[in-house]
């Protein structure tokens, strides 16, 4: 990965805080083009940091630095950012088509007609487009806003759970839609309490726990990153038992369970030691290994973990 | 002699345990509706907070029954006994008093009723087996029998400063015993009205403080509006306008129970009306509330 | 066609139009003990369905019964019944234990077995000291937990749960999954689970029913739907080219896949193989195990079986 390129936004050294309320301490992180997503348990500080990457807060201390301008009080760059905040209450009087128009006039958009046309082709609600949108779905009124978002075609989107309430098939549409978005070049923030989702679209993962980034980077690299810590993996094969006694002569494993079904499940506190050693010691004793699953591997086991520190 | 064997140990369950006792269908449920609804209106398990206006309600009330006795024994010392028989008693009670069980009912009434649709609490009413009517008539019982109480109580306070005030006061209940059946009704009759306007204003939105701005500006535009009007106009349209004197509609039934005008409405033109008239209007505007309040609630789901 | 013998609801042809919406359009299925999930669009039919079974709604026709029981005909079935609902639906200024003991009393218990299982209830479901305070104070996560605990509290034979896991951050949203199994395996209440989120369906429930513009659109065991194929996927932190070579040299067919490699419909022999690949390669095995097909993909597909069409 090339380092010269500036990052779209760089957050330095941030911190915001409410009187003896801390609620975001001390974060710095590089957001590149791509889908990065914000991750963080309720009260974490996500909120806050997205206003505060908006430029609709000021920092306590510390700078946000969009596309190398600073982003607070500067109404120039808020045209290449387009932000979905949490709030899904919207005037429910207007037609789809006119909340879009209305959002892109107030972005100083030039053919209008057109970039209002694209940007519902994009959220697919051509047929509905006409309707109040008191009459939508929690799901369709979502889709709406989200075209108001992309209206003006702006590089960088910032969106705070836009799948509130969506079904399961927005949900899928809208993560192919996020891809594109993302393959055009833009710059996508997410923050969703959806781990199997973020896991599908995000490239670089933000957890923030309690006002500090706990992990930034990659996934499987943090993942990785934890290899320190005690990790289960279940092994099925041909042989439970006699692989069961070969995997406990290895120092890094800790603890092996025989379950019912014939699986086993080793704890380890070395993840790369076991992943070389298992295949090893299978050849040399003849077993067959059928299946092995960490089950500790997921997204959302890794946020537990990091919660949990 | 060896020791004796160790005691012996039980490990007990505490997981789920599934009911098998009495399940006690809707009555029960209406029963807890009532109980909770006396406790919103009365402020019970809710705080200071909550009680400072039901109560301060009440005591007003008292107060008004305790003066009353105590202007009366004075009239009497002074002017020898027989004087307070010109005086306001009981008759006349809750004429002076229905302004003030009127702004009662428009402040806590509402408690009863708004705040469960706000909160979102009366849909988890209707899940159980309770049905929309049986949770607004069980609410409705619960003001109403606040209102009587509030109604009752400065009536016997004011009964029993007569009494004691009178120099033989056996004397004086045997004379007066007819007042008290009278006092009674005439309280029930103010209570079912006001808690059925009150209430039934509170089912028309989710602010407390709507419902009640509403029926205190109610009371206060139309009052002196039909009571000036009235006795400007005169004759029957005078009779007629006076009858829509919000506050004196359940007065006149109880002056229909005393026999004769109380102090509030003795110049209240509508008083000349037949009386069959005044209690059917009366009933009228309580019966036909009644029942829109009913049918709303018949009609919730969640 | 009669219902399964432990059928605790059942719809038959049930239909259900307001105005000039139809709702549900002649559905027909029983829903037996255990968890069922229920998935579909917004407007689909979900909390209409649950509200025929509840009673709370005479259906247009057809009949929806609840526990052996016209469900539109009696209100008592309710007493057997539980409902948790999406929204907000709690009062703020009691505390969650008078609370409860309220909602268990107008559920038909009488007053001392009302306190006593409302607190049971509220242990089970995870809240201990802050239950004497006003819920008020409540986080999101504590407030669902009350909102179970009513559903709860009346010992239902099954309860209804609308989105249980809406706004809550990921561990609350596993906690309340598991309580969620509980609910059902420790228990012995079956469920009824109407979700927006396909993971939350295919951790907790053993059934599935989907609903689209008012009807059935598929229904049947998860198991069945996020069943094994035959194709193994293998992941490795590093040497990759290594262990395809090794593989290839061994006459095993790979192919590509995202961080990993497949290999497909393989038969016993494959599997040693694969094992002296990795040691020769010296690759470090993160994971070999058969692809599952995910719920997700129902939605997702566009060929005969998939969910969808125009929106």
């Amino acid at each position: 990965m090339s380092g010269d390129r500036a990052p779209v936004i760089r957050v330095d050294g941030v911190s915001r805080w409410f009187g003896s309320v801390v609620a975001v301490s001390d974060v710095s992180f590089d957001v590149t083009p791509g889908i990065t997503g914000l991750l963080g348990p309720n009260g974490a500080g996500k909120t806050t940091l997205l206003r505060l990457i908006t430029g609709l807060a000021a920092t306590s201390s510390g700078t946000v630095t969009v596309l190398g301008e600073p982003v607070r009080d500067n109404p120039p760059l808020y045209g290449r950012l387009g932000v979905m905040s949490e709030h899904e209450s919207v005037y429910g009087f207007l037609e789809g088509r006119e909340f879009v128009e209305l959002m892109g006039r107030l972005r100083g958009v030039r053919s209008l007609e057109r970039a209002v046309d694209r940007a519902i082709a994009l959220v697919d609600l051509a047929d509905a487009q006409h309707r109040p949108m008191g009459t939508y779905s929690r799901g369709m009124r979502q889709r709406m806003r989200l075209a108001a978002t992309l209206v003006h075609d702006p590089e960088i989107l910032i969106l705070d759970e836009p799948l509130n309430g969506a079904d399961p098939r927005q949900r899928v549409h809208f993560q192919q839609l996020l891809k594109e978005l993302a393959a055009d070049g833009r710059t996508i923030v997410l923050s969703s309490h959806i781990l199997e989702e973020v896991e599908q679209v995000a490239d670089t993962v933000l957890l923030i726990v309690n006002g500090k980034l706990a992990a930034s980077g990659g996934f499987r690299a943090i993942r990785a990153a934890l290899n320190e810590r005690p990790y289960h993996v279940r092994v099925m094969c041909d042989a439970p038992r006699k692989l069961a006694s070969a995997v406990v002569t290895l120092d890094s494993v800790d603890a092996v369970n025989v379950d019912p079904d014939g699986a086993i499940v080793v704890l380890s506190r070395n993840v790369r030691d076991l992943q070389i050693e298992l295949p090893k010691l299978a050849q040399a004793a003849a077993i067959s290994l059928r299946r092995v699953e960490p089950l500790d591997d997921s997204l959302e086991s890794v946020f537990g973990y990091l919660v949990e520190r | 002699m060896t020791a004796p064997p160790p005691p012996g140990g039980t490990v007990f369950d505490i997981g789920y345990q599934r009911y098998t006792g009495a399940r006690e269908g809707r009555g029960r449920g209406r029963r807890a509706v009532f109980k909770d609804g006396v406790r919103a209106a009365m402020g019970f398990g809710r705080g200071a907070r909550a009680k400072f206006l039901p109560w301060t309600f009440v005591a007003i009330l008292s107060f008004i029954g305790l003066i009353m006795a105590l202007i009366a024994g004075a009239a009497d010392r002074i002017g020898g006994p027989g004087t307070s028989d010109q005086l306001p008693s009981h008759g006349d009670f809750y004429g002076i008093a229905s302004i003030i069980l009127f702004v009662f009912a428009a402040v806590v009434a509402p408690e009863l009723l708004c705040r469960d649709r706000r909160e979102g609490v009366i849909n988890l009413y209707l899940v159980r087996p309770l049905t929309g009517s049986d949770y607004v008539l069980a609410r409705w019982s619960a003001f109403f029998t606040v209102m009587v109480a509030a109604c009752w109580l400065p009536q016997f306070i004011l009964l029993t400063g007569l009494a004691m005030g009178d120099p033989t006061p056996v004397q004086y209940l045997r004379d007066h015993w007819l007042d008290i059946p009278r006092f009674l009704a005439a309280g029930v009759v103010m209570a079912a009205y006001v808690t059925t306007l009150a209430l039934l204003t509170a089912s028309f939105t989710t602010r407390r403080a709507y419902a009640s701005v509403f029926l205190v500006g109610l009371f206060v535009i139309t009052v002196p509006f039909t009571a000036g009007s009235a006795s400007e106009i005169g004759g029957t349209a005078g009779r007629w306008i006076s009858m829509f004197n919000l506050t004196n509609i359940p007065v006149h039934v109880n002056d229909v129970i005393f026999g004769e005008a109380s102090e509030i409405t003795e110049g209240a033109p509508a008083g000349e009306l037949p009386k069959m008239l005044l209690v059917a209007w009366y009933v009228l505007w309580t019966l036909g509330p009644g029942a829109v309040l009913w049918s709303r609630y018949r009609k919730l789901t969640p | 066609m009669m219902p399964p013998a432990n059928a605790l609801l059942t719809a038959r042809n049930l239909t259900k139009h307001y105005r000039n919406v139809v709702a549900l359009n002649d559905v027909s299925f029983d829903i037996s003990e255990g968890i069922t999930g229920i998935l579909g669009e917004n407007g689909a039919g979900k909390t209409t369905a649950i509200k025929l079974f509840l009673g709370l709604l005479p259906p247009t026709s057809g009949s929806a019964r609840a526990l052996s029981q016209d469900a539109s005909e009696s209100v008592s079935v309710r007493a057997r019944l539980g409902y948790m609902p999406e929204h907000d639906c709690l009062p703020t200024h009691v505390s969650a234990a008078e609370f409860l003991t309220h909602m268990a009393e107008v559920s038909g218990l009488p007053p001392s077995a009302a306190r006593t299982r409302a607190a049971d209830t509220l242990r089970h479901t995870g809240l201990f000291e802050e239950r004497y305070r006003a819920m008020s104070g409540y986080s999101t996560g504590m407030k669902q937990r009350v909102k179970l605990a009513q559903a709860l509290v009346h010992d239902p034979a099954f309860v209804f749960l609308d989105e249980p896991t809406a706004g809550l951050d990921p561990v609350g949203r596993e906690e309340m999954l598991a309580l969620v199994r509980k609910t059902y395996r420790e228990f012995g209440i079956s469920v009824l689970f109407s979700s927006h989120l396909m993971a939350d369906v295919e951790r907790t429930c053993d059934r599935i029913i989907v609903l689209q513009a008012g009807r059935v659109a598929q229904s049947g065991e998860v198991k069945h739907f996020t069943k094994e194929t035959e194709t193994v996927f293998i992941e490795v932190d590093t040497n990759r080219e290594q262990l395809v070579a090794a593989l290839q040299r061994r006459g095993v067919g790979v192919t590509l896949d995202h961080g990993g490699l497949t290999i497909e419909g393989p038969d016993e022999s494959v599997y040693d193989h694969v094992r002296d690949a990795l040691v020769e390669a010296q690759a470090p095995l993160r994971r070999m195990a058969p692809r599952r097909r995910a719920l997700a993909e129902l939605f997702r597909r566009d060929g005969d079986d998939a969910i969808g069409g125009t929106p």
